[in-house]
Order: C-alpha cells, then structure tokens, then sequence
C-alpha cells in the first residue's frame, strides 16, 4: 500500500511536463545454499532493497542522482553532473558507473532491467565481492557517431575508482574516505551498433587502474583489462557474450609479482511469451584458481552455470527464480534465488 | 524486435476481438494546428525510441496511450516492433544513461486528448473511432489498418 501511495505520487509528478524523472527499483530477493558451510556462508539470506534514481534536464545541462538501500547497505551509488554538447556528445563528472562492458553500463543497479537474479561475477559490485572497479570519481565522455544507420559509440572514463582494504574491493564513494589518493583509473569503450533501431551490438574495451592497498608489503596492484562483448538477438533469443582479460602487477615493496586470468560469460534468453522468460548463463575463467590478485580478497570468484525462469506478470512487476551451481577449486555449491523485482512508475 | 511468439499471441489477442472491424485503424493523431507531417515508419520509430525529435524543423513531443491494452499493443508491434518489456527497458535505459526522460504516457483517454490538444508538437496514436469525435484533433497518417473478417 505504500509503495502504491509512493508510485502514484510519482506517477503523478511524472505524468506533469517537467523536465525531470523519478524512478524507483524496488526488490526483495531471497537467497538459499542448501550445502553451505556455516563457517563461510550463511544457508539463507533476506535482502530487501530499493533503488531510486532522479534525472533532471534542463537545456543542454544534466543531473542524475541514484541513491541504494537495503537492509545490509545505503549508498549514494551515482551522482553526476553533465553537459550535452552538439554532435551526440555527452560529458559527465561525478560519480558515474564505468563503462567496463555490456553489464555494467546496461543494467547496473537496475535489477529489474536484467533477466537473471544475479550479475556476472566478474561485474559483481565492488561491495559484493566484485574484483574490477566499476564505479569511478571523475569524468565519462560519451560520443555517438552514426553511420548511415549505424552507430559507433565511444566512451571513456577517468578518475579515482577503488582501493583493496580489508581484503576487499572498496569502490572510491561521496563520502571521500582517505586512501584513494594513489588510486587511478580509465576505461575506454567502442562499440558498433548495424542498426539504431536494433539493440544488436559488438563491443571492446581496455582498462587500466592503479588500486592501492593496506595488504603487509604491497604498495599497490597495476591493473589492466582488454575485453570484448556482444549483444544478440533473433527470433525470441536474446544472447549476451562477454570476454575479459586481467593482467595485473602486484608492486610488493622490494619485488613485482604478475598474475593472470581470462573469464567469460555466455547469457542466453528465450522470450517464451511477452510474460515468460527463461535464461541460462554460462561462466568460465582460466588462469584464475591460483591468481595472486585474487588471493588477496577474501571473496570467492567462481566459475558458475545457472539457469532461471523470468515472470513479468505485471507490465512493472516481476519474478525471478534461479538454480546456480558454483565450482571453486574442487568445491560445488548450489543457490537458489528467488527475486521479485519492480519499477515505479 | 522478431519476437515471433510474442507476435503470434497478439495476433491470436487480435483475431479474438471484434476490434478487426473494417473500418477500424489505428491512426497518427496531432493538435489540428499542427505542422507536423507524415513520418517514414523509421522516423516514427525513432520518434518513440527518443533517438529523433523532429520533423524536419518541426519538433515532435510523443505520447504513449496506455488508456487501451490492445492499443498499445497494436502500436508496440506495429511502431516499435519490440515487446512490451523489451521497450520498456530501452526507455528507462536512456534515463539512466543519459537523464532524458521517457515519453509521458497516459491511462485517460481523456487526459491524453487535453495533452494533445495543449501542444501543436504532440503526438499520440489512437482507434481512428476515437478521433471522430474530436475536431481538435488532427489525423496525421494511418499506422495500422484493420482486415476485414
């Protein structure tokens, strides 16, 4: 009933001609690993969230503000300050989702946007056991360049992204916790789209960071990741593919350590009808089992096949159940999720 | 977007209904002050994809018509050809993406007529039974045309 108070207020305000959008995520996910170990994961979990983004325009200046709540965190994930200017060309400053690839820039926190119940591990957030920085303090300039029908997109991003502390990934926030001055980042992105009015897409991109640590004799890992990815669609199958190189440098005080790994992700849709969805997804790494990078952060990356069932059963509404099962080393384990995910209005 | 089954339930959605009257079409409609002329059925498309807002020198403000389901559908498999979550998706994106917003929509017929009559550079679509009505409304070209049984 609140929601519904609170979604027919903002339908109310959207529906005016004002030049700004307010939109909520709302979801509430359910988590179960039957064979969990206690010691390392809990057998269930709870977690109710909302996203809220606002959007405002006003001539050729922009403003976006997204705000995540849930019962385990409140973070101020995006607020950035832009300019259009002319020949399709955008530029952002603040704190902006890196263009590292499809995922992260096409659905982020958006969760009802995505099919599956959980993102690619190695786009997981920074806050989630992520092992890329996919959030940035800078600038992100964005040019659409078209070809007959066709669209180049380039995109690049600069700044300060995240650090290692606590054997975790911390993503540089509005808060500015010290420790992000040697902290450096860049993404750059191409992609080609045949045809505007299709979502058909062919994408590369490189990073590179600098991520300093509180780790006992590392200064600071060198990171850099060349990737590539593409969206597919015919008939009612929609197919994601993604590819990602990291190559990192551990600069320990008297020695430099390089590390290694290729992971991948195949994402399959088929639209059974306009309401039911099924999707499978496919990730696999090389290289990362024994990775000195990895090693330093206490979340598990794992290779993963999953499969799940999409419910849109209201145009604003869905429900999404998944079965994962995740291999580390010689370990199986399996999830299952349930998710109902929403946007208002 | 070739959704072949999502297009096959429309059909079957269509063909059950006794909107496949003869005369019953699903037409362009604009303020009858309006300089906004006929679109290719790209320009159209990308009128409501917010990739283009204009008509030669003419601006174009476009508005969804959620006052009728099968209307809607009809535009969405016709217009957009996309499903319903799949435009959707694309809409909210742009928000995200670039802080425009998406086309205003509207549940009220009536609402939505007093928005197009407010604004010579608004567009929606509507039956063409519902333009009749309406001397303020101007019909600016047909999108769907009904077969008869």
């Amino acid at each position: 009933m609140v929601l519904s108070s609170i979604s027919s207020t903002i339908a109310r305000a959207a529906s005016q001609d004002r030049p700004y959008e307010i939109l909520l995520f709302p979801s509430a996910h359910i988590e179960v690993r039957p064979d969990a170990d206690e010691s390392d994961h809990k057998a269930f979990e709870l977690e109710i969230a909302s996203g809220a983004v606002y959007s405002w325009k006003y001539k050729n200046f922009r403003n976006i503000g997204e705000a995540y709540i849930s019962n385990h965190e409140m973070e101020l994930e995006r607020l950035q300050f832009g300019r259009q200017f002319p020949k399709q060309t955008l530029l952002w400053l603040g704190r902006l989702h890196t263009p590292l690839g499809f995922w992260n820039s096409e659905y982020h926190h958006g969760l009802h946007l995505q099919s599956s119940v959980h993102r690619p591990g190695i786009v997981e957030y920074e806050d989630a056991g992520g092992i890329l920085p996919n959030h940035v303090i800078g600038m992100l300039l964005r040019k659409n360049q078209n070809i007959g029908s066709s669209i180049v997109n380039v995109s690049f991003a600069f700044g300060s992204a995240a650090k290692i502390k606590d054997r975790e990934l911390s993503s540089f926030n509005l808060d500015f916790e010290s420790g992000f001055a040697d902290s450096r980042h860049l993404t750059a992105r191409i992609y080609f789209q045949p045809d505007e009015l299709d979502e058909l897409k062919y994408g590369i991109f490189y990073s590179q960071s600098t991520i300093p640590t509180d780790t006992n004799n590392l200064d600071k890992v060198r990171q850099k990741i060349f990737g590539a990815y593409t969206y597919q669609n015919w008939l009612a199958f929609n197919l994601t593919a993604a590819t990602y190189y990291v190559n990192n440098d551990l600069n320990f005080i008297n020695k430099t350590q390089e590390s290694n790994f290729l992971s991948n992700y195949i994402h399959l849709e088929y639209e059974v009808t306009g309401d039911w969805m099924l999707y499978t997804r496919w990730e696999f790494s090389k290289g990362a089992d024994n990775d000195a990078y990895l090693k330093l952060l206490d979340h598990d990356f794992s290779d993963k096949i999953l499969g799940g069932v999409r419910l849109d059963f209201t145009r604003r509404q869905a429900i999404s159940s998944e079965i994962s099962r995740r291999s580390i080393d010689d370990d199986t384990h399996a999830h299952i999720s349930i998710q109902w995910s929403a946007i208002f209005p | 977007m070739k959704k072949k089954c999502v297009i096959l339930m429309l059909y079957c959605l269509l063909m059950s209904s006794s909107i496949l009257a003869a005369d019953k079409s699903v037409v362009l409609v604009a303020n009858h002050q309006t300089n906004i002329e006929k679109l290719t059925p790209n320009d159209l498309k990308k009128v409501y994809l917010g990739l283009a807002r204009k008509n030669g020198e003419v601006k174009i403000i476009p508005i969804r018509n959620h006052s009728d389901n099968v209307l809607h559908e009809v535009f969405l498999q016709h217009v957009i050809r996309m499903s319903s979550r799949y435009y959707e998706r694309i809409l909210t994106k742009m928000t995200l993406d670039s802080g425009v917003t998406r086309p205003k929509s509207f549940k009220s017929h009536n609402q939505l007529t007093k928005e197009i009559e407010s604004n010579n550079n608004n567009i929606t679509y509507m039956w063409s039974t519902q333009v009749e009505n309406h001397p303020n409304l101007k019909v600016i070209q047909v999108i769907w045309r009904g077969e008869s049984n």
